[in-house]
């Protein structure tokens, strides 16, 4: 049999392709990671049938590159690296079980945020997502890859909100993390009222750790369940100009501390304008009207006395603002909070909002304390304004995680992709930035791309010790080899 | 087996004579263990053939890469506060972390400290507390080392409402790994600070430890970032009256009570509201009806005639379903809506605040007890010694249940005279991070002298770990050695991968493997 045939038992004829077009698509993403396509590209639907494929794999020696959202993609993680095949979870699409008890959803890959928000909001749930993801993107798909979500205070630990994982380990094998490893089948456990709510060990290993972040090196995940919080009844979003970064800090420490509001960023003007706006002219008038910096706050009720503890936050965020001398408003230049919560509260709308202004976008995003943010802020202008790139095209988004010990901080380059000059320009700030960054300091604990051998070569013995765990769990090096340090 | 002459010699040279000794007197110290008597069947665990005590990681670093060198095995002792801390076999070194005793940090804005692994609670939570901070502390007390609970071992600790769990509180970590080579996990490794233990990639606190903990198997832990959190208190708190009964003033910002319920369902109810309510600075069964009694009463027999008194009044009945709870709050407003979510959650479950432990002194002493985490010494006072049992991290649902059959199984053995009569309910427990998952443990007390309450003890022990694996009572906490043998084959076979973390991590099998796993699997498992 052919590799296609024995591809074709596997997942059914019409779930394998190799057309140009199809192989093409998959061959490239919006990064500047170097083109490649890879040989097929298969759609399993359930977990025997991802076993199966990654057990030939290992029979053919045949590189698997797992996908669960949709595209367009951004990080380079996705396109293949030394050829291979292409395994799109998009068609395991089950929303296994949501447990309103327990505030838990089990979903497979190919679920994405707008799929399961709407499921959850008829439970009086909703998970906290990422800032205004593409409608493509795969619940699964960000656990796994650590982004950071808008709501600090219910990130207790990094790795939130993913909890318990079904994976099939490079070997073939299949294995359930976190307590719901065992004792007992699923059903056991939902019968003595376990809920899979626990993502720790089983016992004395936390197997769902060494999965996420591992872009697709370790395994394939074949569901996950997530952390659901209650559906707020009553919202009050608002906002905080600023000219300077500076200003806003310590008030942001100190709702951080006070455990005030829900989500809680910093956006430049631009990017507020690009979440908000509907075309390139809309987000430049748009941004040319907002103050440079905005703090957004929202506090909320749920479902015990929604309208008190809105009073409640509303009020000590407004003694604590006139503490550290700033002013929460609910509209900044004609842009109501309302708004502003509705856009962080859905998915992105078409296009993409990082694709709306230029058509393309490259981010650098790591990881930093709150405090260290306009340092970085002003080394990336500066970086911008060497390399000619008008530093009031550069989104900046500062996302407080693990309830305020640390700070996502990401820069959007956005770039017009038919303009080679430009794409060029870009490329070269891209890569400088990228550097001088992490020499500052920036932790790029997610290293795409070409990050990975600037993140490695600064920390030789996690990519040591990385290795050993990947001969463990991947020893023929099947899962989407040439990623991170493998 | 004394250690070869030269072998000596050089760790000698590593700590300094005076920091290792081969003295059986000192040595036996750490031999002398809580449960030895199970594993041993005497108040002994095996005596280590030295024990050394080093100063930094570069010492910690140059004993590893001679242990790796000649052969010999070492165990790391933080606080030691447990049989999993001792040695097996011959010629195994301690490793006594005491000289490591500083915080390094506070980052009061990002809330964290760094510390090494001799900083006890007590000692991090009075600094913190300077800075409108606090740390979890587990339920052992303020006396056990933060950073073994957060690298190394387990992490229930009551305020987990509000401070989640020890596992999910660690950053970024300085570890000397059984190679000898010095892994720095996350965002220290990049030279980029302490506030995260995760990455570049795929996080190795995933090899670290679990929920439970790798247990001195896999290396040595020097330092670490751990995750402080708000404290609405005063920067000091005075402590008014005399031991046992010696309280400490409830800041206005506080409030605590002990709260009923009609039964487990009305319990388990509240709890879950509790949780979504986002309230809650303290929470869980600190008081469970077995250690009512034990409160004011010196010794078993005392114990066992206030048992009968408040059993045979019905006030036992007021702590069947009984949990404690403190709000604490940034502002008077909201610990006025704590306080209002709080009295609807219990008039919906129907449950009430135990009027007998509302008096200013009593709930003094509750506050003291929980907040700095201190009367544990209860559990050993009365039949010597004691065990726990089940206790997995899961839904509190769950957790409920298995207290409801832990305590029928117990009662077996209570009526066998084999374990102390508590009355059978000794669950404690609390729920963790707003009530995202829960962990009831079910405690007994024996007497370890007593051959008879020893056997009983092991008996019940393993009769309810055996009963998590046929009731699907989620991963207990009891059995610690042997454990990985025992649960991997109801659990995917996780020791299958486990043996292969430790082979790879640690080829020539230096890190004392008994309480994590054995390179080989034994013969007829
Ligand atoms: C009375 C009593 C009550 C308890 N109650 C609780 C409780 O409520 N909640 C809870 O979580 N646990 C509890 N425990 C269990 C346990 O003692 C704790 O989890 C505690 O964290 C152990 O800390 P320690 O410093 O005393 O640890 P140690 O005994 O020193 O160490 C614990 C384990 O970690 C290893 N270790 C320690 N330090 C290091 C290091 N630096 N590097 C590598 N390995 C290391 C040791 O070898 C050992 O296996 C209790 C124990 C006792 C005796």
């Amino acid at each position: 049999m052919s590799e296609k045939e024995e591809l074709v038992v596997i997942v059914g004829d019409v779930n394998v392709s190799d057309t140009p077009e199809v192989l093409e698509s998959y061959s490239r993403d919006e990064s500047f990671v170097r083109q490649m396509k890879p040989q097929f590209v298969a759609r399993p639907q359930n977990a025997d049938e991802v076993q199966e494929m990654v057990k030939w794999a290992n029979r053919t020696g045949t590189p698997l590159i797992p996908v669960s959202s949709g595209q367009p993609h951004f990080r380079g993680d996705t396109v293949p690296s030394l050829g291979g095949v292409v395994v799109d979870l998009s068609r395991m699409k089950r929303i296994i079980r949501i447990n309103r008890r327990n505030r838990v959803a089990m979903v497979e890959p190919g679920v994405t945020f707008a799929e399961l928000q709407s499921e959850l909001k008829e439970e009086g749930l909703r998970l906290p997502m990422p800032l205004c993801p593409r409608s493509s993107k795969s619940v699964i798909g960000s656990c796994l890859e650590r982004e950071s979500t808008i709501i600090p205070k219910y990130q207790w630990d990094i790795s939130d909100p993913l909890l318990c994982t079904e994976v099939v380990f490079g070997t073939g094998d299949l294995f359930r993390t976190g307590e719901a490893a065992g004792p007992g089948s699923l059903e056991d456990q939902w019968a003595s009222g376990q809920a899979q709510t626990n993502p720790m060990g089983p016992f004395q290993v936390d197997f769902f750790r060494l999965i996420q972040g591992a872009q697709g090196t370790m395994g394939i995940i074949t569901w996950a369940t997530v952390k659901c919080e209650l559906l707020p009844r009553l919202q009050k979003p608002f906002m905080v100009a600023s000219q300077r970064l500076e200003d806003l800090l310590d008030f942001t420490y100190r709702l951080l501390w006070a455990r005030l509001g829900d989500e809680l960023l910093i956006l430049n003007n631009y990017n507020l304008a690009a979440i908000l706006a509907e075309d390139p002219d809309d987000i430049k008038a748009l941004r040319d009207t907002l103050p440079p910096w905005v703090l957004i706050v929202c506090v909320a009720g749920y479902e015990r006395l929604p309208q008190e503890r809105v009073e409640y936050q509303e009020k000590d965020v407004m003694d604590t603002a006139q503490r550290f001398g700033v002013e929460p408003v609910t509209a900044i230049q004609g842009v109501q909070g309302s708004n502003v919560l509705e856009a962080l509260s859905t998915v992105s709308a078409e296009p993409y909002w990082k694709l709306r202004y230029k058509g393309g976008c490259h981010d650098i995003f790591f990881l930093t304390t709150l405090e260290k943010t306009p340092e970085f802020t002003t080394c990336m202008y500066q970086m911008a304004a060497t390399a000619g790139h008008p530093s009031t095209d550069i989104g900046i988004y500062l996302q407080p995680q693990i309830q305020g010990r640390a700070c996502h901080c990401e820069f959007n380059l956005s770039c017009d992709p038919g303009n080679p000059k430009e794409v060029e320009k870009v490329r070269h700030l891209f890569f400088n930035a990228s550097k001088e960054l992490m020499e500052m300091g920036g932790f790029f604990s997610r290293p795409y791309g070409p990050w990975a051998e600037m993140a490695y070569s600064r920390d030789g013995q996690s990519a040591m010790a990385l290795r050993k765990v990947k001969g463990i769990f991947d020893p023929n090096n099947v899962m989407n080899p040439g990623k991170l340090c493998f | 087996m004394a250690l070869r002459g030269n072998v000596y010699r050089i760790l000698e040279d590593i700590v300094g004579p005076q920091n290792i000794s081969e003295e059986p007197v000192i040595l036996d110290t750490y031999a002398f263990q809580w449960l030895a008597e199970t594993i041993s069947g005497t108040k002994f665990c095996t005596r280590p053939e030295a024990v050394l005590l080093p100063g930094n990681v570069e010492e910690v670093q140059a004993i590893i890469k001679a242990c790796n060198r000649y052969g010999i095995r070492y165990k790391a002792f933080s606080t030691g506060w447990g049989p999993w801390n001792t040695v097996e076999g011959e010629g195994v070194l301690q490793l006594d972390l005491r000289r490591m005793n500083r915080i390094l940090e506070i980052d009061e804005k990002n809330m964290y400290a760094v510390v090494e692994p001799y900083v006890i609670g007590s000692q991090l939570q009075v600094e913190a507390m300077r800075k409108g901070l606090n740390c979890h502390l587990i339920g052992a007390g303020a006396n056990t080392s933060i950073l073994a609970s957060a690298t190394s071992m387990a992490g229930y600790g009551l305020t987990g409402i509000f401070t989640g769990y020890s596992n999910c509180n660690v950053l970024a970590v300085e570890w000397v790994l059984p190679d000898g080579e010095v892994l720095r996990l996350g965002s220290l490794g990049s030279g980029a600070g302490w506030f995260g233990g995760d990455g570049p990639g795929p996080s190795l606190r995933g090899v670290m430890r679990g929920m439970i903990g790798a247990l001195g198997g896999l290396g040595v832990f020097t330092k670490c970032g751990v995750k402080l959190y708000p404290w609405y208190g005063p920067p000091t708190t005075p402590i008014e009256g005399i031991h046992p009964l010696d309280g400490m003033p409830i800041p206005e910002s506080f409030r605590v009570h002990s709260l009923t319920f009609p039964s487990w369902e009305a319990l388990a109810d509240a709890v879950y509201r509790i949780g979504e309510a986002e309230i809650g600075y303290v929470m869980g069964r600190a008081l469970p009806p077995g250690l009512i009694p034990a409160l004011n009463v010196g010794s078993a027999t005392e114990y066992a005639q206030m048992l009968q008194l408040v059993s045979t009044e019905g006030m036992m009945d007021e702590f069947k379903y009984a949990i404690q709870i403190f709000l604490g709050a940034n502002s008077a407003r909201e610990l006025e809506y704590q306080e209002r979510a709080l009295e609807e959650i219990l008039s919906e479950s129907g449950g009430k605040i135990i009027l007998m432990l509302e008096e200013q002194s009593v709930k003094n002493i509750l506050f003291r007890h929980l907040i700095k985490s201190e009367g544990i010494s209860r559990v050993f006072q009365l039949a010597g010694t004691f065990a726990t049992s089940l206790g997995a991290g899961t839904s509190w649902d769950a957790a409920v249940a298995s207290s409801k059959f832990g305590e029928q199984l117990k009662r077996k053995y209570i009526e066998r005279g084999a374990i102390a009569d508590d009355g059978g309910d000794l669950a404690w427990g609390g729920a963790y991070q707003h009530g995202r998952f829960g962990h009831l443990e079910e405690i007994i007390m024996y007497d370890f002298q007593d051959a008879d309450s020893l056997k009983g003890a092991d008996e019940y022990v393993e009769e309810s770990a055996q009963a998590t694996i046929e009731k699907s009572l989620g991963q207990p906490i009891s059995i610690v050695r042997g454990m990985a043998e025992h649960f991997g084959p109801t659990s995917c076979d996780y020791h299958i991968w486990m043996r292969r973390i430790k082979k790879a991590f640690d080829p020539n099998i230096t890190a004392d493997p008994s309480f994590y796993i054995e390179p080989e699997q034994p013969p007829g498992k």
